[in-house]
């Protein structure tokens, strides 16, 4: 144990909010993306979080299992015009919502920013220890 | 880590034992407090802390307050309310504390750990100081003011 | 001429039998046999303190060193206690080679 495993655990923190913003910027950036490669329109990605069962040299944490696509049927708007209209007109839009996205953005940086304070907790706790005793 | 055999060891001062010890909970506690932060997201995580003990004169001052403060009502009929109320809210409220702030069933409050976790660090700070202050105290006896 | 019968051999007084009287002996021997004995226990057992202050610092020391997990604070008061300890070795010899040094002085 130690504070400086402690910081692994601020550090894992880090990336997995830092990946949820990248998963939340492409479901953004693909909002409107009516055809994909693998067929249909754009799903909606979402990252699954589990916590790390604390051992001795990793004492917590989190871990991304993995990225799932969001099981909503897609928006279906009526535009007979368009190329990826099905026969009935429709055109299946991706199940991305904007003010939700937003929203887990948000989380997602406070809590990105709250690791830092927490990593910088540990470091200054750290350098404070070694100036036990030092005249 | 124990300290090695504590009689008669002039270096190894309780002061030196307690800072210490309330270190290592320190240590703990910002363990927990970001364990909990990093998991700020995890869908149902319920939050972990190691909080501090409480101290032993405050527990007599609760008891003394509720032995001479909270007189029950004698009742002369069984369904006459007698028990003093405060207890009862004191626990609701400690049951609110605990219970989940969001819809996805994750009980972690960033702002809240993250106040935590600044008052965890000037305790360790101030905890450091004292350590520090001792062993600085010990080795000006030691060498009689020649430490510098 | 000799002058018989006047000269006598005197009696021998052992040297050894005089005694100082009862009340003016010192304590028995014994104790300060068992002070001097204490105090060499005494010192061996603060030697051996002092030597598992500096064994427990430099352990911890290293298994910090090759990454195990060590709390760091545990670490830095193990080497403050074991320094303090070195210190007050270093200046009970120093007071002990200044009195030597002293009596060495002294005029006989």
């Amino acid at each position: 144990m130690g504070l400086i495993n402690t910081m692994r655990v601020s550090a894992s923190g880090l990336s997995a909010e830092r990946l949820r913003m990248d998963i939340i910027a492409d479901n953004l950036a693909n909002a409107n993306s009516t055809r994909t490669p693998e067929g249909g329109p754009y799903r909606r990605k979402v990252a699954i979080f589990e916590p790390i069962t604390p051992t001795a040299s990793m004492p917590g944490g989190v871990r991304v299992v993995g990225i799932a696509h969001d099981p909503t049927p897609p928006r279906l708007v009526y535009q007979p015009g368009h190329p990826d209209a099905d026969p009935n007109g429709y055109v299946a839009y991706p199940n991305v919502e904007m003010v939700h996205e937003m929203v887990d953005l948000i989380t997602a940086s406070r809590a990105y920013e709250a690791n830092i304070q927490a990593f910088n907790a540990a470091k200054n706790m750290f350098l404070r220890t070694l100036d036990i005793g030092r005249v | 880590m124990e300290p090695i055999r504590a009689t008669r060891i002039f270096w190894d001062t309780p002061t030196l034992q307690t800072a210490e010890r309330a270190m290592s909970h320190a240590s703990a506690r910002h363990r927990a407090l970001a364990h909990n932060l990093a998991n700020a997201n995890t869908p149902n995580y319920q939050r972990v802390d190691v909080p501090l003990p409480t101290p032993p004169a405050e527990n007599r001052a609760v008891q003394l307050a509720r032995q001479h403060a909270i007189i029950p009502m004698r009742a002369s009929d069984p369904r006459h309310y007698t028990a003093p109320p405060e207890p009862r809210w004191r626990n609701a409220l400690e049951q609110f504390s605990n219970a989940p702030m969001r819809t996805d069933g994750n009980t972690v409050d960033p702002e809240r750990e993250m106040a935590l976790l600044a008052e965890n660090e000037l305790r360790y700070a101030m905890l450091v100081r004292i350590a520090g202050g001792q062993v600085r105290t010990l080795l000006t006896a030691i060498t009689g003011g020649q430490n510098r | 001429m000799e002058i018989k019968g006047i000269v006598r051999p005197l009696p021998r007084i052992e040297i050894n039998e005089i005694k100082p009287p009862e009340w003016l002996a010192p304590e028995s021997t014994d104790e300060s046999d068992t002070l001097r004995a204490d105090f060499g226990a005494m010192l061996r057992e603060v030697i051996g303190q002092v030597n598992d202050a500096q064994n427990h610092a430099s352990e911890l020391a290293q298994r910090f060193a090759q990454g195990e997990p060590v709390d760091e604070h545990t670490l830095v008061l193990a080497m403050e206690r074991a320094n303090l300890a070195f210190q007050l070795t270093l200046q009970v010899r120093n007071k002990v080679l200044e009195a030597y040094q002293e009596i060495m002085r002294l005029q006989v």
